[in-house]
């Protein structure tokens, strides 16, 4: 193994966390192997700031495609420029961080390249020519390992929220524009609109984070709390049926067998008590934060995190310390 | 196209329900099959039942599904057939049991191939093995243009074309393509429940049962990958906080010798009466990235 | 002097009834035939075997007024109605026999004693009129709607009886028949107009005559052409009734390819007997005032669903959604109260169930919140949509015996999908198993081959996925030989024991209750300490009106040692916790809500304990419960927990 590639998706004067996450596996695995990691950013006037920031990650190279055509969302001229960078410069490995482009992209890449890919990954074990790579499957069961059967490229994009990020500095990079002419294949793919989501009426099954209050609520006006919880996470407020009985909310947000099914990245249940109809509606979600003051209450048997207490006690705590966490990260990446 | 409606083809693959645990044989490393529950991938019945309503709302359109699966899977894939697709192809050889995403990507690609289409569609992922590849390759392979994650498909501004929906975080595209297509839907209304006279008329309608040889082919197209073995699942690491606080080790010993995968959910609740308890449960949650903080303002994809 | 009268004194051209009682006779006939003609349109039904078991029951109902005297106050007033007409009836043949047929009946010491029995018979229905006048008119009881024909019926029969009584007072005034005295009423009346001179007397002899004998031949060809229908078609349909099991919905046959239409579509869909059901039906409102539904402010009236049946009888094509409104079809419980209720032993449950069997089968048209719970059960054989494989979970550590580990059980543990998978009945099944064991009975589960029993798809008119069930699950138990389970689900238990033999079952099953009281009177079970405190105890629908089990649950709270609270409607009135046919998989969007106000019921009773003995019941009454904000005060549990507590003598419960 000579060299690993990673993409990195950059929006903004912002980039994507899962990218971040991918490009920093792809340091670490490249000191330890001793081969050259290079990031690669896609887009039209970058800012220097982003380029610099990437710098700070650790890889060897900073490689940089400036061009129109990869300004916006536009999975086939990233898939065109990806096919052409790589075929020219022959990399080993290259890593993606989960997202709505990758997954797009790394299959077609894949195809048009000849090479293997393995998708959503969580582990990478380094073998002579590349990764022996792990991954779940039959979610939450098992876990299986995947070997490349082909010689030549690897494309693996990485599950989210595995891999630890660090922004250790300094680091000495390079930072490369590409003057490799690339040509774009036509596409009858066309975005006519862009409507803006608001998080406060977004749909539930669309939220990737729900905030659910229950009976445990105790009134009406406990639920400002998920409300402002619900703000600073960037979700939506679910409830019981019992809420929605006692008319604290409309019965349009009730999560549960005989309401909305949800499955959430994070569903932070408020006071539910975890009766089955309701488990029925939101089981599925990835991680599940209860609180409740009953430690029998069932929902603890699957929540992912189980705190004994009063909601009314807990939730400002965390509104708070969510909110000061969130300010001090979005500092970092400015001062970073 | 337009005078004889549109020809949909429905990617469809029974896979396992993860709502049952899967055996894994301990010598061969691999899951043992009998182990298996079969069902519908949930996101092609979302697939299909956008089809059908296509279909319903174009004149003389027609819906095929189309399916790499064992003989042992027609049961699950009648269902099809039930709520009202119009043909079922299965293709299956002993020859592709080992393949892998891609391979069974160009099989499909060769059935698809083998009748008119305009439109393809499938679920983004199955829902056991959670690739997501598929749908994607089949469209490189056919070279048609693609829409992944659609959660809504319409006819478009005119017979040529079909609108599309789709979400990326913060914002909902309307998005267009040229026929033919194929889009992969992550969400839309469920399945139809079949009729019993269809479900009836289901029983008795062949599937057109393919091998590589139906489709022109005399070996399976070559796998690029391989799954090595199949573990028990690993979890991903996690730190415990507070350990021992609120309970004699010889009684947590104690619990956690009796209830086994019970003890350890429990492990996981924590008791919080006061501002600082409750304050080192959040430093956990933060520190273990159970939630993560949203990037302000438009983080883009 | 051989004591009789004149049968036509004073009427001249008596020869005018012959042709008005011919007239009578048409209506009647004719009237008779349209409806009959209409109750051919419906399919066939076998109502017409062991016809002396038919005839025993009809005596009883009928002749005896078995269920319409359940009520007091409109009992009286029906059998004094019921039997007064028929007296006079019988006495107005008796009549015609001796004019037409020169039969001397009305002679000697017969007549003598027909005389004032006539007289009572007369006072006794008007009697029944008077409280039949002041039930809908003057208190407006409850279930009854007041439609012009009610008038009508009340004033013929009131008109006929009060002319009949001035018709003989003026006869015996006028005659001074010497056998008056014998009619208290007719000769105090004629007493009363002793001061009318003679040929007054006779003139409003012969207009009153006219007037008797046009009102009542006017009430015969009336008949058919109003509730008084029931007068033919509410005997024959005592003695046309189903003679299954009360708990059993009818089978459908869903392999025979001839039939193209399944469940009620149309009108023709119905049984002949599901037609002649809404020709019996007199709006007496009983099934209304005791509905769940109607109660709890649903569009759904067991009344009004079959009186719509009637007036619409004659029409064309679809029934639901036109003639039932399709809300209506779903908000049925089926927990049976209805037909609990109805003196003339309407059917109601199965023709809602076939109205939905119409829609799930042929229409594919149900409350969309279903689709996944079909689904659910499926691919998983529950309809909580869980793993298969978890359905022994809560077995985990308790060391109960599954079924293909070990010899054949005495009995086979049915614990049912609620008492799988739901956590808070897990907890009933844990105590379930705890109480076999303290009795030493050698028992097993199936374990994870358990499937649902079915009983919620069959209600909800699923039979395809309900026969999928039964197959499955008979294939099992027939597998290990089971012949006899014991079940804490009164669904899982009426559905085992009265459906599964229409598909080949032949199981003993046995309710909990049952089992239990058996248990504690037999010894074998025994209870370390006594209770105390009071609890109101919830009848389950399935094992009391559909299965009759009403004093087991009752004899273990006895042993307890505990003091019940009856419940407001308790046994056979029992109101329903609102989870029943199905509707503990749907929403309730509109009107109150039953568990709600049921729970309202069992707090007025100031009970501690709220005991159940159903995973419905159970589930519904802790919601209620939460709802009211009573969950630290009041707690709701199975009879089986109580037991266990007793019996381990954890101590006082309270």
């Amino acid at each position: 193994m000579r060299e690993i590639w990673t993409l990195v998706e950059v929006s903004g004067e912002k980039i994507l966390r899962a990218s971040q996450e991918a490009l920093c596996e792809a340091v670490r695995q490249g000191r330890q192997l001793r081969v050259r990691t290079t990031a690669l950013v896609l887009g039209s006037r970058i800012p220097g700031q982003i380029l610099e920031r990437l710098g700070t990650f650790g890889p060897d190279r900073v490689l940089v495609v400036d061009n129109e055509a990869v300004s916006s969302f536009s999975p086939n001229a990233y898939t065109d420029a990806l096919e052409q960078l790589l075929a020219a410069h022959k990399p080993d490995v290259l890593l993606m961080g989960s997202s709505v482009l990758s997954r797009e992209v790394a299959p077609r890449l894949a195809c048009r390249l000849g090479c293997g890919l393995v998708t959503e990954a969580t582990f990478l074990n380094p073998q002579d020519d590349g990764f022996l790579v792990t991954r779940s499957a039959f979610r939450p069961h098992a876990s299986m390992i995947v070997s490349f059967q082909r010689q030549g490229l690897q494309i693996i994009t990485l599950a989210a929220k595995v891999m630890d990020v660090e922004t250790a500095g300094p680091f000495s990079y390079a930072i490369e524009y590409v003057t490799q002419p690339l040509s774009f294949t036509s596409d009858t793919v066309r975005v006519e609109d862009t409507i803006k989501e608001i998080s406060a009426h977004l749909d539930l099954t669309d939220a990737e984070v729900i905030v659910a209050g229950g009976r445990g609520m105790q009134s009406k006006d406990h639920f400002d709390l998920l409300d402002e919880l619900a703000e600073v996470l960037g979700g939506a407020v679910g409830a019981s049926r019992m809420a929605v009985d006692m008319k604290w909310r409309p019965k349009e947000c009730m999560v549960g067998m005989t309401g909305k099914i949800v499955s959430p990245g994070l569903y932070v249940a408020c006071g539910i008590s975890g009766a089955i109809q309701h488990v029925m509606g939101m089981q599925s979600s990835e991680t599940i934060v209860a609180i409740n003051t009953d430690p029998h209450a069932p929902i603890f048997r699957i929540a992912t995190l189980g705190i004994v207490g009063d909601v009314r006690d807990v939730l400002p705590v965390m509104i708070e310390s969510f909110r000061k966490a969130g300010a001090e990260a979005e500092r970092q990446e400015y001062s970073a | 196209m337009n005078e004889t409606g549109l020809n949909i083809a429905v990617l469809v693959a029974p896979v396992h329900d993860c709502r049952n645990p899967v055996l894994i044989d301990p010598v061969r490393k691999q899951v043992d099959p009998s182990s298996l529950h079969w069902i519908l991938n949930p996101p092609d019945t979302i697939a299909l039942e956008q089809a059908l309503r296509l279909r319903d709302r174009i004149p003389r359109s027609g819906v095929r599904v189309v399916s790499v699966a064992p003989p042992s899977t027609e049961r699950v894939l009648r269902e099809c057939l039930a709520v009202g697709a119009d043909e079922l192809a299965r293709l299956w050889d002993e020859r592709i049991e080992e393949a892998d995403t891609h391979s069974i990507a160009a099989l499909l690609a060769a059935v698809i191939r083998s009748g008119p289409v305009d439109l393809v569609l499938a679920g983004w992922r199955s829902a056991d093995m959670e690739h997501a590849q598929t749908g994607s390759i089949v469209a490189e392979l056919l070279g048609f243009p693609q829409i992944t994650c659609a959660r809504s498909v319409e006819p478009g501004r005119d017979p040529a074309h079909i609108r599309v929906e789709k979400r990326i975080p913060g914002c909902l595209l309307a998005m267009s393509c040229a026929l033919p297509a194929l889009v992969t839907v992550e969400k839309g209304p469920p399945l139809r429940y079949p009729r019993y006279s269809d479900r009836r008329n289901a029983w008795r309608t062949p599937i057109r049962g393919l091998d590589l040889r139906a489709i022109g082919l005399t070996e399976a197209p070559q796998s690029r990958l391989r799954v090595e073995r199949m573990t028990p699942p690993k979890p991903r690491r996690r730190s415990a906080i507070g350990d021992g606080a609120n309970m004699p080790v010889a009684a947590r010993l104690q619990r956690i010798m009796a209830g086994g995968a019970q003890a350890k959910k429990e492990t996981n609740v924590h008791r919080c009466p006061d501002r600082s308890s409750t304050l080192k449960v959040i430093e956990h949650i933060l520190k273990e990235r159970l939630v993560v903080l949203p990037e302000k303002s438009g983080n883009g994809r | 002097m051989n004591a009789t009268r004149e049968i036509f004194w004073n009427i001249n051209g008596h020869g005018i009834i012959y042709f008005l009682f011919i007239l009578a006779t048409i209506a009647f006939g004719y009237g008779i035939f349209r409806r009959y003609y209409l109750w051919r349109r419906g399919r066939s039904a076998n109502r017409n075997d062991q016809k002396w078991v038919r005839i025993k029951l009809a005596v009883g109902l009928v002749l005896g007024h078995e269920r319409i005297l359940r009520k007091r106050q409109e009992g009286i007033m029906h059998l004094l109605i019921f039997w007064g007409v028929v007296t006079l009836f019988a006495g107005t043949i008796m009549v015609a026999l001796q004019a037409d047929l020169g039969l001397k009946v009305m002679e000697g010491r017969f007549y003598l004693c027909l005389k004032p029995t006539l007289d009572m018979a007369g006072l006794a229905t008007l009697v029944g009129l008077l409280i039949a006048i002041s039930r809908r008119y003057l208190k407006r009881a409850e279930g009854l709607d007041n439609q012009s024909t009610d008038g009508i019926v009340l004033a013929l029969l009131a008109g006929i009886i009060v002319s009949g009584f001035i018709v003989e007072g003026l006869r015996i005034a006028s005659t001074h028949d010497q056998w008056g005295t014998w009619s208290p009423i007719g000769v105090t009346l004629a007493g009363a107009l002793g001061s009318v001179d003679r040929e007054n007397l006779v003139a409003a002899h012969k207009i009153l005559w006219w007037t008797h004998a046009a009102l009542a031949l006017g009430f015969i060809g009336y008949i058919p052409h109003s509730k008084l229908i029931h007068i033919i078609t509410a005997p024959l349909n005592t003695y046309f009734r189903s003679l299954d099991a009360k708990g059993a919905i009818p089978a459908l046959d869903l392999e025979d390819d001839a039939v193209k239409s399944f469940g009620i579509n149309s009108l023709e869909d119905f049984t002949w007997k599901d037609l002649f059901d809404a020709d019996a039906c007199v709006r007496c409102g009983r099934c209304e005032i005791h509905c769940p539904a109607h109660l709890a402010a649903k569009p759904l009236s067991p009344k009004k669903l079959i009186q719509d049946l009637r007036t619409h009888m004659a029409d064309e094509g679809h029934v639901v959604g036109t003639i039932v409104e399709e809300e209506a079809v779903w908000a049925c419980t089926t927990c049976g109260a209805c037909m609990e209720q109805c003196p003339v032993l309407v059917e109601h449950i199965p023709k809602i169930v076939e109205m939905r069997r119409g829609q799930v089968l042929m229409k594919s048209n149900f409350p969309s919140e279903l689709n996944l719970i079909f689904r659910n059960a499926e691919s998983n054989g529950n309809p909580y949509g869980l793993g298969q494989a978890k359905r022994s979970e809560w077995a985990n550590g308790l060391e109960v015996e599954i079924v293909s580990e070990g010899p054949a059980p005495e009995y086979l543990y049915w614990v049912g999908c609620a008492g799988s998978f739901d956590d808070r009945n897990r907890r009933v099944s844990a105590a379930m198993a705890g109480i076999l064991k303290l009795a030493g009975i050698h028992f097993a589960i199936l374990g994870n081959r358990e499937t649902c029993c079915g009983d919620f798809a069959r209600r909800l008119g699923n039979e395809y996925l309900f026969q999928s069930m039964v197959r499955e699950n008979l294939e099992i138990l027939n597998g290990y030989g089971i012949t006899k389970l014991v079940t804490q689900c009164p669904h899982c238990f009426n559905t085992l024991r009265n459906e599964y033999p229409q598909y080949g079952g032949n199981l003993e099953v046995i309710h909990h209750t049952e089992l239990i009281a058996q248990l504690l009177k037999s010894g074998n079970l025994k209870i370390k300490s006594k209770l105390g405190g009071t609890v109101t105890y919830q009848d389950p629908c399935y094992i009391g009106r559909h299965n009759d089990i009403y004093e087991a649950p009752r004899d273990i709270i006895e042993a307890l040692g505990v003091e019940l609270a009856e419940m407001r409607g308790s046994h056979n009135e029992s109101f329903c916790c609102g989870a029943g046919g199905g509707r503990m998989w749907m929403e309730e969007h509109t009107g109150e809500r039953i568990n709600v106000k049921r729970t309202e019921d069992a707090l007025c009773t100031n009970s501690q304990t709220i005991a159940a003995a159903c995973p419905y019941c159970l589930t519904m009454l802790e919601d209620g419960i939460k709802f009211k904000d009573m969950n630290n005060k009041v707690r709701t549990v199975d009879l089986a927990e109580l037991v266990i507590e007793a019996v381990r003598g954890k101590g006082d419960f309270r």
